[in-house]
């Protein structure tokens, strides 16, 4: 970490503590977009786990975020306590993620991305079909049995047990990032034929980063369903996989909080503008061309923007910095 | 520690291009040998077969006695395969010492490790020597993309280095350095050499530093081995200088 960068760190946590704090306050109609965000965070950091350090352009990874969404929806119905049908929504994604990876790890490039998105697209067909998942209607009233130390029945329960979840996941993500594997992930990133003359058996390491993005989104898709209670075939939908690729985007790919401050700008930009015009998704794609055209390292390069922009003259060609 | 090398009758080809035509060539374990040749002769092509990027039409390679022509890359890199390419390749957005780290983690099969953050202290130091070696410590936190062609080329012979190499394969180690960096590379190859005993093949196109460094020599032409001998008596073949020296000329 830079220096000075354990204080950005505090400052952060302390923001997101009184954050979380104060949003219950708000209306559950703020809770519900808050848990929405926090949600969305950990689903955009495990796709950019692939996207931004791994280089892996999966256009599929709704389909492990619906996995785990149903796994819970599912197990729900028989009354499992939370933490272990999130604990199953983590295993079945991260399942479904190995052998989309070893199936895929093949095929690179654009040809990858098609073939991640063909493997979704079959998901949500299925699933579409299929009675026991609810077929179109989906499964609602998904709902954890009222007991135990903390009762989610009741909101703000949920909304910290949601927040927990997230941290401990995001705290895991981060350190796979910043563990010797997390470095071969980047080194492969920047060349695979190098890193496979380094001894780096480049298939196994793509197949790994799939796993465990895969089980991230499927803990992501979980907490989605008890925060919504209604789980249907569109969270499978491929528009569910681009969504968090936007997101890292917008944040800032190559970089670890880039694409959790996507997420929370996106996601909050679509409900304020979703509540103001039927139009939203107009504005939104504005904001997003406005990114790419003009932020093209997302939010995390605009201090550095801005202190070049001050600077004048003395652009100094500063490479997208790699965090860890 | 040395690995000899041994090409039986190795052919490759390029649809009906022949780039090597039945080469067989013996690299004894703890020289160093040099593969000269004129541009087109064959040479990069023969490292890529020595350390498994590309299959062979027809023949056998051969790693301290074993039988290595279907094994792949990453495994012969185990076995101790340390390679530098032509045009170096380094990782350019990491820095200087994470490049040598991933290198060390990787000789010590240690970069599938996802459940510990710290990289162990003993990586770190040896990490930290391979820096000193290559003299690259005082680039430690620079981006890899700024350095210099010569920088980048010492760079990653650290890195080959670091994997505890026991056959090192320079593809051009001096190419595109200046004549004091050629000068201080050919000299850091010598004392590696000596230090660790490594064996050494390599090609270059410096006639200075082919003979200042090479014990044997190898001549290719046209894919195929014209001579393999001491560099004073390749020198003298007439031979030699029709098909080498004379095409040297053209583009020295």
């Amino acid at each position: 970490m830079r220096a000075g960068g354990r204080w950005w760190a505090v400052a952060l946590a302390v923001a997101v503590v009184a954050w979380a704090v104060a949003v219950p306050r708000l209306g559950l109609g703020q809770l519900a977009l808050w848990e929405d965000v926090a949600i969305q965070v950990l689903f955009a950091t495990s796709v950019n786990l692939l996207l931004g350090y791994a280089n892996i352009p999966s256009f599929g990874q709704a389909a492990f975020y619906g996995a785990g969404a149903y796994t819970v929806a599912l197990l729900a119905q028989s009354a499992w306590p939370p933490l272990a049908a999130l604990a199953a929504a983590v295993a079945v994604a991260a399942a479904l993620a190995f052998v989309t990876g070893l199936i895929t790890s093949r095929v690179t490039g654009l040809a990858f991305s098609m073939v991640t998105l063909a493997i979704g697209q079959v998901l949500y067909t299925f699933v579409l079909q299929s009675n026991a998942a609810g077929g179109e209607g989906g499964i609602s009233g998904v709902a954890p049995p009222a007991r135990g130390l903390f009762d989610l029945t009741q909101p703000v329960h949920l909304w910290w047990f949601i927040l927990l979840c997230v941290a401990v996941a995001m705290l895991a993500l981060w350190w796979v990032v910043s563990s010797p594997f997390g470095r071969a992930l980047t080194a492969i990133r920047e060349d695979p034929k190098r890193a496979a003359f380094l001894g780096i058996a480049v298939r196994r390491y793509r197949v790994m980063a799939f796993t465990i993005a895969g089980g991230a989104a499927g803990l992501a898709g979980g907490l989605y369903a008890y925060s919504t209670t209604i789980v249907a075939p569109a969270v499978l939908n491929w528009t569910q996989s681009a969504s968090p690729i936007m997101m890292a985007l917008v944040g800032g790919m190559h970089t670890f909080l880039g694409p959790a401050l996507g997420a929370v700008l996106i996601t909050w930009l679509l409900y304020v503008l979703g509540q103001a015009t039927r139009a939203y998704l107009l504005y939104v794609g504005v904001v997003l061309l406005a990114f790419v055209l003009l932020v093209p390292r997302g939010i995390v390069s605009i201090p550095d923007l801005l202190r070049r922009l001050a600077g004048g003259r003395r652009a100094t060609g500063a490479a997208p910095e790699v965090t860890p | 520690m040395s690995l000899a090398l041994r090409l039986e009758g190795v052919t490759k080809r390029y649809g009906a291009h022949v780039v090597l035509d039945d080469v067989t060539l013996d690299v004894e374990p703890g020289t160093l040998h040099a593969i000269i040749g004129p541009n087109g002769a064959g040479k990069s092509t023969l490292f890529g077969v020595v350390s498994g990027e590309h299959t062979v039409a027809r023949g056998r390679v051969l790693l301290g006695g074993r039988d290595v022509t279907r094994v792949p890359a990453a495994t012969r890199v185990g076995m101790g395969v340390a390679r530098a390419f032509q045009v170096a390749r380094v990782f350019p957005d990491l820095t200087v010492a994470d490049n040598v780290l991933v290198a060390v983690l990787a000789s010590h099969r240690l970069t599938q490790v996802f459940w510990r953050r710290r990289v162990p202290e003993r990586t770190e130091r040896e990490a930290r020597r391979a820096l000193e070696r290559m003299q690259l410590t005082a680039l430690a936190d620079r981006p890899a993309r700024s350095l210099s062609q010569g920088d980048r080329k010492r760079l990653e012979i650290g890195m080959a280095l670091a994997l505890d190499a026991r056959l090192l394969l320079l593809d051009e180690p001096t190419a595109g350095m200046s004549p004091e960096e050629t000068a201080a590379t050919t000299r850091l190859i010598r004392e590696v050499w000596r230090e660790t005993g490594v064996t050494v093949l390599l090609t270059e196109h410096d006639m200075q530093v082919v003979f200042d460094l090479a014990q044997r020599l190898t001549v290719l032409h046209r894919g195929r081995v014209l001579c393999t001998d001491v560099p004073e008596r390749v020198r003298e073949r007439p031979d030699v200088a029709e098909v080498y020296l004379g095409v040297s000329a053209q583009h020295a």
